[in-house]
């Protein structure tokens, strides 16, 4: 008989001893190929996409009576899903039970996660948990022939939306300066929460009149220009983010 | 508990202490149940009191169920967990819990109806009596009952 890794020698020995070992190598084989099916299958649920959500989510399950249903022939409860939070959350949301008593399966399971636990996926309207609701009550059922007392704490999972919240600009304070002199305006202090890719633009949109004065660099998060006549200059900052806009404070010099 | 109709045998399940028609207690530390046979007459009076001594897990329940003798639900009703109750008292682990009243879904020639009376807290250092009395009175007057397959 030919195993991978080498070729298995039975001279020598008995009959019996040979079958004996025949069959124990032909039931690890079984169960080795078993085991690379179930990390396999486990492997394909695993989404890394997913956030546990926790109280900092404002995404809540509460669990209301467990009785025992004649019918099934299993112990059911409801969980309801409440989401206080400000952010939406997408599909799929999964309810996932780390720590259900040996002896005690969730018989409605969606499937089993990488770690071997069960989770029922959640149905979503439009595919999403919208901020402030709270979805129907979900009916969970538990095989639990032995009767065993049934506390759990599960997981939820789910995909938390980019919050896309608006980006803040801040062109820095109001200044003044001499005739002459050139001022560096900052615009560093502007931010954007989503931390998406930002774009800076500076415009001069009020001179005194007859005033030649330039952007030195109106695309960079710094810029500067020589106030060459008396009189009130307004620099204008546009900070772009995720296409949002948000025009700033001005800077008088 | 009062009938005009006849006791059977008891089963129970878990910490039941005493025989119906006389006061029953069931404990709740885990799973525990009475299973009471009994001829249906054309009445069952029947009074539970719930007492705040919880010591068992969440989410827990009690459950009434009216069964068959294959332990069947006699009737559907409009419990939402489908296991066809008649009332569920949700325990909440707090003084305080949801009791639910179903209906026969679809209806059947079976009323039932109940008050609820919530008893006076006798204070500390005295064995709490049940904070909610529940009085259930089952009219039973012929049968349109469907038992499920």
């Amino acid at each position: 008989m030919n195993i991978p890794g080498g070729e298995l020698d039975t001279r020598g020995m008995s009959g019996f001893a040979r079958r004996i070992l025949l069959t124990a190598v032909t039931l690890f084989c079984f169960v080795f190929v078993l085991w690379l099916a179930r990390i396999a299958s486990l492997a394909a649920n695993d989404d890394p996409t997913l956030t546990v959500l926790g109280p900092e989510h404002g995404v809540t399950a509460s669990f209301t009576g467990l009785r025992l249903n004649r019918t099934s022939n299993t112990f059911d409860t409801q969980a309801t899903v409440t989401h206080q939070g400000a952010t939406p959350i997408s599909a799929p949301l999964q309810l996932v039970f780390t720590d259900l008593p040996p002896g005690v399966t969730l018989t409605n399971a969606s499937s089993t996660d990488t770690n071997g636990d069960p989770y029922l996926e959640i149905p979503l309207p439009q595919g999403q948990l919208e901020p402030r609701n709270i979805l129907p009550p979900i009916l969970i059922k538990f095989d639990n022939p032995n009767r065993l007392s049934i506390t759990f704490d599960p997981v939820l999972r789910g995909r938390i939306q980019s919050a896309n919240h608006p980006p803040v600009a801040n062109a820095g304070p109001d200044q003044t300066i001499a005739v002459g002199e050139t001022i560096i305006l900052d615009g560093s202090g502007s931010h954007n929460a989503d931390n998406d890719p930002l774009t800076y633009r500076w415009a001069l949109i009020t001179v005194p009149q007859g005033s030649q004065a330039e952007l030195a660099e109106p695309t960079a998060v710094q810029t500067a220009f020589t106030a060459d006549l008396e009189g009130i200059y307004i620099a204008q900052l546009i900070y772009t983010a995720h296409r949002v806009m948000e025009i700033s404070h001005t800077v008088q010099a | 508990m009062t009938t005009d109709g006849n006791f059977g045998a008891t089963t129970t399940d878990g910490d039941v202490t005493g025989t119906l028609p006389d006061s029953v207690t069931l404990t709740d530390s885990g799973f525990t149940s009475l299973l009471q046979d009994f001829t249906l007459g054309t009445f069952l009076d029947f009074r539970l009191t719930f007492s705040t001594a919880f010591t068992g897990g969440l989410p827990d329940s009690f459950a009434l169920f009216l069964l068959d003798d294959t332990m069947w639900p006699l009737l559907m009703t409009t419990d939402p967990f489908g296991a066809d109750a008649l009332l569920a008292f949700d325990i909440t682990g707090t003084d305080e819990g949801d009791l639910w009243f179903f209906t026969a879904d679809p209806p059947v020639v079976l009323t039932w109806t109940a008050s609820i009376i919530t008893l006076p807290d006798p204070g500390n250092g005295v064995p709490k009596p049940g904070t909610l009395f529940l009085w259930l009175m089952g009219e039973l007057a012929g049968w349109g009952v469907r038992r499920k397959t």
